[in-house]
Parts: structure tokens; C-alpha cells; sequence
């Protein structure tokens, strides 16, 4: 990669940590790939900032941009000192065509974000709004790094207002659905934390109601 | 190297559910790959063709297959391993092209599919959005980003409906980061970045005046635009004041206030004869006396502006120099 960014090094940009490289909905046509430092995915979620990732070097980001005319989904700001390179829509069938490894780079990036958004879009499909909320977590679960294979109980940091928002649901059914599951002694709702007793047995039920009609 | 393996009509080369590393190449015969909708839970199959590759996403992203793949004819295929396929793309780069438009379609479609399930009244409006950015970084003291996102609001929205709470936001986060006031950066420190220049009142940021100026400026505001270019030549020195003129020359101009704006513009001349705006604010100068029917004047300054002009702005100086006669 390092003769990638030698090439394209008028296309460089650096950005002092915690500068906005762009904003959520700013629009945007560029897209980038990190040389050095780290990026910070940040999405605004009723007034509050939740961390979506933490980008490293050589991964890419902004390629929504690219694909169409939509607001930023997301604020990415300078986590550390980064440099990266800035690409447009007018430059990228050039510079995909010359650099396979970047092209490739960004195969890799789009499939990883098709799998994430089908995902999403599943939770979204489940009709019955107790099952909804249980595949939110099934979802986190999946990408959860580091689980401990070895029990079936897991703990999410994550608030009801995230819950709505993958749920896409409003925060008062997510509360109520949640309640149901503590009444039924499958979940625990702690100030900073919620736990699944039993994910298998969670799975089991949402698979359960998944109908196939919409 | 890729391994060629010949299946029989009806074999399964995949199940949905399978993880695997291979992509594969149909050399010869013909495939179906069968799926279930994600919607509507109907069987959605493809059918691929001869030279066609099938199975790259699930092996690129290492997850299950999403489909399965069954033989219709007797069929040879390629079965490559993620890193043999990677090595062939790589130099092939026709193939990836081709491959980033699929994907693209794909995630473009799962995109539209989502947005028209999720409630509408999610969707906020880009000026609200934006503010509404500003506001929580401002409140969780991330001042630098709060700024940085407030004058990005200014540019986008200078006539916006958050435009005084913005304004406010912009310049009480640089207060707070000229005093050293500051939650942090995201890597959780208390401090600035770099050091804030000094020169100029605390709180009366002219770059901030100047990019409020600029976005009024472009939606063709000069009344209001002008006031703002004032308040940062008010300020004196500083190091976009040079902009600030010529900003104040345009408004002028296009307001026909042409004699103002030669007095204006004269007066930045003996003040600051080296500086770098000084094409710029020739050039106003110009085309005020063009306006106030004073050819010969206005040749002179064209001409001027000419020799200090860099490649953008020669060639729109030359045209004038043209209908001057010049």
C-alpha cells in the first residue's frame, strides 16, 4: 500500500487530531482512504454522541459518498494526526483502474457494509416488536469481538434509544418490549448495561417469529 | 493455483449457511444460485453464466453463504481460494471494476429498501442536522469540533434558522479553546490541538466573519455580506483582512456603490501595497471606472491587475482588458 499513497500523494490531506474530516449531513462527494493516524466514526443519537468505530490505516470511509447524493451518515473526526488520501466521484474510475489494490480495498469495503446493511434490514422485517428488539441483540451479538463462547449469557452496552434506532421502532415500544423480557426473566436492565440471560434461547425465539410475509 | 472440478447436473457445490473461503469461476456449463428474499421470503434464483464468478462476496467478508449453488448442466468450475482470487483481480482490474458496480447497485438497493421501512419522521433536515451536531459536541465540550462544525453550518446555511445559536456556539467554543477550556479530542485529553492565534478580540473571530461574509456573499446577499467584510477590516490587522477588502470591493461593486468602492479600495492599496489580494482589488478598481465611464482609467488598472494576476484570475482579466479596447 505504501507505493499506493507515493503515487497519490497530491491527493493527500491531513487532518490535526480532533479536527471534523466531515460532518453528519454535510453532503459530500469524497471519499478516503487512511495513510496514517486514526479516523473516528461518530453518529448523533438523540443529542448524544455514540462511537460507531474507530478507523485504522488503509481502510477506507465516506464511500457512500461516491454511490449517492445523500447527506453523511456519520461524523468522522481526527483521532489522532492523520493523513489520507481525498478522492471524488470524477477520479475514482481512474484510480480504481490504476490501483487494483485500492479497488480491491474498496470490493472489500462494500461487501463488509452489504452484509451489515442486510443485517440491519432483517431486524427490520421481524413483524412481531418483542422479536424485533431480541434480534437487535442477536445482531450486536454477531458483532460483538472477543465473546466468551463458553456461556450463553451476554452483557450490551448500548441504550434504549440505540435499541429504537436499529429497531427502528420509538423508545417507548423498545421500553415496553424490554419490560416484557425482564418480566420473563430473559434480559436485565442495568444503568449502564443490559444482559441476556440465555442468547441461544433468544435466538431460538426470534427465529421462532421471523415470519416470511412483510 | 485455481482448482478445476467438474460437477454433475444437480450436485450442490454450496448450501446457504456454508462457510468457506472459495470463489469461484463457471468455466464451462451452467449454474443456479437459489436465495430467499430477505422481504418478502420468496426464492429469488440467478443464474450464472460461462467466465461469470459466483460466491466472492460471502468468501471476501468471511461470512456464511447466503445462497446456495446448484449445477443445472454439467459444469467445470474454478475454485480459488480468497487469496488466489485477490491475486487474479489484482490483475485483472476489469473484473473488480465490474464487481464495485454490482456491489454498489446492491448497496444502493439494501440502502433504499431500509429507508423506506424505517419511520419518516427519522429523517431530519440537513439545517437542523447540522445544528444539531454543533450543538451536542459543544455540550459534551468538544470544543474544536463544535467550531469546526459550526462554521461548516455558517458556509452551508448562512441564512439558516439556527444561525444566531450557531454564531454563538462558534465563537464560545473558540473562547473555550483559547482559554485551554477543552473535554478534549477524542483520544480523551483535556487540551488544544495547537496554540490559537492571539491577534484580534477574543470572541470576535474574523475568520468566522469572513466565512459568514462569503456564504452571504455567494447567494448574492452584498448588503449583508458587506457589513460583515467591514467588521473584519474593523478588526485591523489580521491575516484574512486582505480578503476582507476585496470581499468589500465585490459587495460594492455589485450594489453600483462604484465610487465608494474605489475610495474603499484606494485606502488598501497605500496601506498595503505588498499584498497578495492586490490583482483582486485591481481589478474592482477597474471595473468601477469602466462602470463610472472612465475607459483610460480602467485599462490602466486591468493592466495592473494583469502583471500581479495568477493563472485563475488572468484569464477573466483579460477579457475585461478586451472590452475595454485594451
Amino acid at each position: 500500500m505504501s507505493d499506493v499513497f507515493a503515487a497519490f500523494s497530491r491527493f493527500a490531506k491531513t487532518f490535526p487530531k480532533g479536527s471534523v474530516i466531515f460532518s453528519e449531513f454535510e453532503s459530500g462527494d469524497c471519499f478516503y482512504l487512511i495513510q496514517s493516524g486514526r479516523v473516528q466514526l461518530i453518529k448523533i443519537v438523540n443529542g448524544f454522541e455514540k462511537n460507531l468505530d474507530i478507523l485504522q490505516p488503509s481502510e477506507i470511509f465516506g464511500e457512500m459518498a461516491i454511490l449517492e447524493n445523500s447527506p453523511r451518515s456519520a461524523t468522522a473526526i481526527a483521532y489522532d494526526d492523520v493523513k489520507a488520501l481525498e478522492f471524488n466521484k470524477a477520479n475514482f474510475e481512474v484510480l480504481m483502474m490504476g490501483n487494483p489494490a485500492i479497488a480491491m480495498k474498496l470490493l472489500k469495503t462494500f461487501v463488509k457494509r452489504i452484509y451489515a446493511q442486510k443485517r440491519r434490514f432483517m431486524i427490520l422485517t421481524v413483524p412481531d416488536k418483542m422479536a424485533r428488539v431480541g434480534d437487535v441483540f442477536l445482531m450486536l451479538d454477531e458483532t460483538q469481538p472477543n465473546i466468551d463462547k463458553t456461556t450463553d449469557m451476554r452483557t450490551f452496552s448500548i441504550s434504549m434509544e440505540e435499541i429504537a434506532r436499529w429497531a427502528g421502532l420509538p423508545v417507548e415500544t423498545v421500553e415496553d418490549e424490554m419490560h416484557r423480557f425482564i418480566d420473563q426473566g430473559k434480559m436485565e436492565v442495568y444503568d449502564d448495561r443490559i444482559v441476556v440471560k440465555n442468547i441461544t434461547e433468544l435466538s431460538r425465539y426470534v427465529g421462532a417469529r421471523r415470519s416470511k410475509e412483510a | 493455483m485455481p482448482k478445476a472440478v467438474q460437477y454433475k447436473t444437480n450436485s450442490i457445490v454450496y448450501f446457504a449457511g456454508d462457510v468457506d473461503d472459495k470463489v469461484f469461476l463457471l468455466q464451462k456449463g451452467r449454474m443456479a444460485l437459489t436465495s430467499t428474499d430477505i422481504e418478502t421470503g420468496k426464492q429469488i434464483t440467478e443464474y450464472i453464466r460461462e467466465g461469470e464468478f459466483f460466491g466472492v462476496k460471502s468468501a471476501l467478508g468471511h461470512f456464511p453463504r447466503e445462497e446456495s449453488a446448484m449445477v443445472i448442466a454439467d459444469s467445470i468450475v474454478l475454485a480459488f481460494s480468497t487469496a488466489e482470487f485477490e491475486a487474479f483481480a489484482q490483475t485483472n482490474t476489469r473484473i473488480i471494476m465490474k464487481m464495485l458496480k454490482v456491489f454498489s447497485n446492491q448497496l444502493r438497493h439494501i440502502h433504499r429498501q431500509i429507508e423506506s421501512r424505517l419511520d419518516s419522521k427519522e429523517e431530519t433536515n440537513p439545517d437542523d442536522g447540522l445544528f444539531s451536531v454543533a450543538k451536542c459536541f459543544y455540550n459534551s465540550q468538544q470544543y474544536r469540533a463544535a467550531g469546526e462544525v459550526a462554521v461548516r453550518y455558517l458556509q452551508l446555511y448562512p441564512s439558516g434558522k439556527h444561525v444566531q445559536e450557531v454564531k454563538d456556539i462558534a465563537k464560545s467554543a473558540q473562547t473555550a479553546q483559547a482559554s485551554g477550556r477543552s473535554f478534549g479530542d477524542y483520544s480523551g485529553g483535556g487540551q488544544t490541538n495547537e496554540p490559537r492565534r492571539t491577534d484580534g478580540p477574543v470572541g470576535n473571530d474574523p475568520n468566522l466573519a469572513l466565512t459568514l461574509a462569503e456564504g452571504l456573499a455567494g447567494q448574492g446577499k452584498w448588503e449583508e455580506a458587506y457589513k460583515q467584510y467591514h467588521s473584519v477590516i474593523e478588526l485591523g490587522e489580521t491575516p484574512v483582512v486582505g480578503k476582507a477588502y476585496v470581499g468589500a470591493g465585490q459587495c460594492l461593486y455589485e450594489q453600483e456603490e462604484h465610487v465608494r468602492c474605489v475610495q474603499l479600495l484606494s485606502g488598501y492599496i497605500s496601506q498595503y501595497p505588498k499584498s497578495g489580494q492586490m490583482a483582486d482589488v485591481l481589478m474592482y478598481m477597474g471595473l468601477c471606472y469602466q462602470k463610472m465611464d472612465q475607459p483610460d482609467k480602467a485599462k490602466a488598472f486591468f493592466n495592473k491587475a494583469l502583471t500581479m494576476a495568477g493563472p485563475l484570475l488572468a484569464p477573466k482579466v483579460r477579457e475585461l482588458l478586451e472590452s475595454c479596447g485594451g
